[in-house]
């Protein structure tokens, strides 16, 4: 909604500073109380044609100096790329501070500027030809930036910063086989609060990825071995348990609820669905469990009684016990079952946590969570029937049935959903 | 505001000439080594076509030199002794801290990427190292000539005091590549 209040004073503001009426940070600290309404869709098409065309003129200047044009001295580039760099921020700078009627430019400026500073990195790694293996070119351009994210707040900036980040640890932990601990200390001293404080959901959700990343890798250079014969095994436990912490810290409000409960639910179920395949599995035993099972399990339950507390507090349904149930069935079962049980187990826990998820959709009034839910359920049941139906029905047939199920399961699911999200009355969706 | 908005964006100036210096100093301070080499020409998106070249010393015999802190893996920052040879440098011993040079010796950093053993679980054989001088960076389009083919190339590389590396030439049929 477009908020006349927030738009005219953001006019006005300006003006207050030059007369001399408020400080800059007085400024700042008025318009963070009104935070700009960037949702109309005019705002939000300006905002994304600015910084379409910032990528495009950044894409172009970082190829036409990838072409290593030899009569251009290198001097010369740096010096360029330099001066395009510092005008982009100036003018970014001027169109967002100065002239704040046209914050979205300057936010793209500022956002071009950064792709610019990189384009510059990249151009010296070609100057002194440095090795393709370069990840520290990621770091310098992700961390460099940081500041700046800081300062501005600027959303875009924050997204390159987690994007460039995440290519930096993926990079580093595989070519130089390193734990890279700078990367969770950076993302939670430095990005994770960035994103609070601008409220970015999408940002922090993405981080939240990383961190996962970051921690698959690095249980995967550990125990290489028991790494790859318990691979999809281990893999699913572990993003289940995240996904599980991660959904109990959302229940407890630690964390921005929609951010935690959706990047949670999301991973939870996919942990789910990757245990409900077959794969190689050694006999079963009981409670032969790995450390960083265990350590899972632990920060789970903690998180656990954390988010039972809260709930206990305020006298609330206690929504957690279902949700820290099923991870630790999911963990502890594999181990005790042959694979025939253990598949129609969990096939049975991926449709409860689904269900699951849309009642927590529903009672927390998250949209996000009920169409998380649905999806899941549709895939599930694709999935399925493919495993079932491909091999023993006459193609044509298999494809018409399955085509029909999926029209009258979505037809079925998205009247429901219309019905639940209709019953909150239009108002509050989560967001 | 402003101030610290220009502070933040000095920041990323810094790190850019940081940049500069670190290799600016192995440019200016380095000992010049001969290597022997062999390319071939990918694409990098960020940097456009470079050749990727092979030295002599990018795969190390083990029994042919001196280790010490053996054995390494895979990812570990070790030193090579690289002794000056007619006309190339050879690798003479492998260590995993800075080792002592004698005359006509330099230290080279490198990295281990991967061992190569006659069969699973057995030591290596064959060390195989990164000195992050595997790229030589060209103009669009003039490393057609040189793809994939075993072509006579030579790389007169610069090792500064702290064992990292630079190039500063690269010679194709003993003549120095001059693109322009």
């Amino acid at each position: 909604m477009a908020n006349p209040f927030s738009d005219q004073l953001r006019t006005e503001i300006v003006r207050w500073v030059r007369q001399g009426l408020i400080s800059e940070e007085q400024q700042r600290a008025i318009l963070a109380l009104y935070p700009a309404q960037s949702t109309t869709g005019r705002e939000r098409a300006v905002l994304i044609f600015s910084l379409l065309g910032s990528l495009l003129v950044g894409a172009g200047i970082i190829l036409y100096f990838a072409a290593n044009w030899p009569r251009i001295p290198a001097a010369a580039k740096v010096l360029s790329i330099l001066v395009a760099t510092l005008a982009s921020y100036g003018a970014g700078y001027h169109f967002q501070y100065r002239r704040a009627d046209m914050p979205l430019l300057g936010q793209a400026l500022l956002f071009l500027g950064s792709l610019l500073y990189g384009a510059g990195i990249w151009l010296l790694a070609q100057i002194f030809h440095l090795d393709r293996d370069f990840p520290l070119g990621f770091l310098a351009w992700g961390a460099g930036i940081l500041p700046l994210a800081w300062l501005t707040a600027s959303r875009p900036l924050l997204y390159l910063v987690t994007g460039l980040l995440t290519v930096w640890t993926v990079t580093t932990q595989e070519v130089f086989e390193a734990y890279n601990w700078l990367f969770p200390a950076l993302a939670l001293s430095a990005v994770l609060p960035l994103a609070r404080r601008t409220q970015t959901r999408l940002a922090e959700s993405g981080l939240l990825l990383g961190l996962f990343l970051w921690y698959m890798l690095n249980v995967s250079r550990v125990e290489v071995e028991p790494y790859v014969m318990a691979g999809p095994l281990l893999v699913g436990r572990l993003v289940l348990l995240y996904g599980a912490v991660l959904f109990l810290v959302g229940l407890a409000r630690l964390g921005d609820t929609k951010t935690y409960l959706g990047t949670g639910g999301l991973l939870g179920l996919f942990g789910l669905y990757l245990l409900t395949f077959r794969f190689y599995q050694e006999a079963p035993t009981l409670f032969q469990l790995d450390p960083y099972t265990l350590g899972g399990v632990t920060v789970m339950l903690a998180c656990a009684a954390v988010a039972g507390w809260y709930h206990w507090r305020r006298g609330e349904t206690l929504l957690l016990v279902p949700s820290a149930f099923v991870p630790v069935m999911a963990v502890l079962l594999p181990d005790m079952l042959a694979e025939a049980p253990r598949l129609v187990i969990f096939n049975l826990l991926l449709f409860g946590g689904t269900i699951g998820l849309v009642i927590v959709g529903i009672r927390q009034r998250l949209e996000l969570l009920i169409n998380l839910g649905l999806g899941a359920f549709l895939i599930h049941l694709v999935t399925r029937y493919f495993d079932l139906f491909f091999s023993a029905m006459n193609r044509s047939l298999f494809f018409i049935l399955g085509g029909l199920l999926l029209l009258i399961g979505g037809w079925y699911l998205e009247r429901n959903r219309r019905r639940w999200v209709g019953d909150w009355g239009g108002g509050n969706h989560g967001a | 505001m402003g101030r610290r908005f220009w502070l933040a964006v000095l920041v990323q100036v810094a790190i850019l000439l940081s940049l500069v210096g670190i290799h600016g100093f192995t440019l200016m301070t380095g000992e010049p080594v001969l290597l022997k080499t062999a390319p071939v020409d990918p694409w990098d998106p960020l940097r456009g076509n470079y050749i990727d070249l092979t030295y002599q010393i990018s795969g190390i015999v083990v029994d042919e030199v001196t280790l010490t802190g053996w054995p390494y893996r895979e990812g570990q920052r070790v030193w090579v002794t690289l002794q000056k040879g007619q006309p190339y440098w050879t690798a003479v011993a492998l260590s995993d801290q800075k080792p002592r040079t004698g005359p006509d010796q330099v230290a080279l950093r490198g990295r281990v990427e991967w061992m190569a053993s006659p069969t699973p679980g057995e030591p290596a054989e064959r060390i195989w190292l990164r000195y992050g001088i595997e790229q030589f960076y060209i103009p669009e389009g003039q490393g057609d000539g040189l793809g994939g083919r075993q072509v006579d190339m030579e790389v007169e590389a610069l090792v500064d005091s702290t064992g990292r590396a630079a190039l500063r030439t690269v010679y194709l049929d003993g003549k120095p590549i001059d693109w322009r």
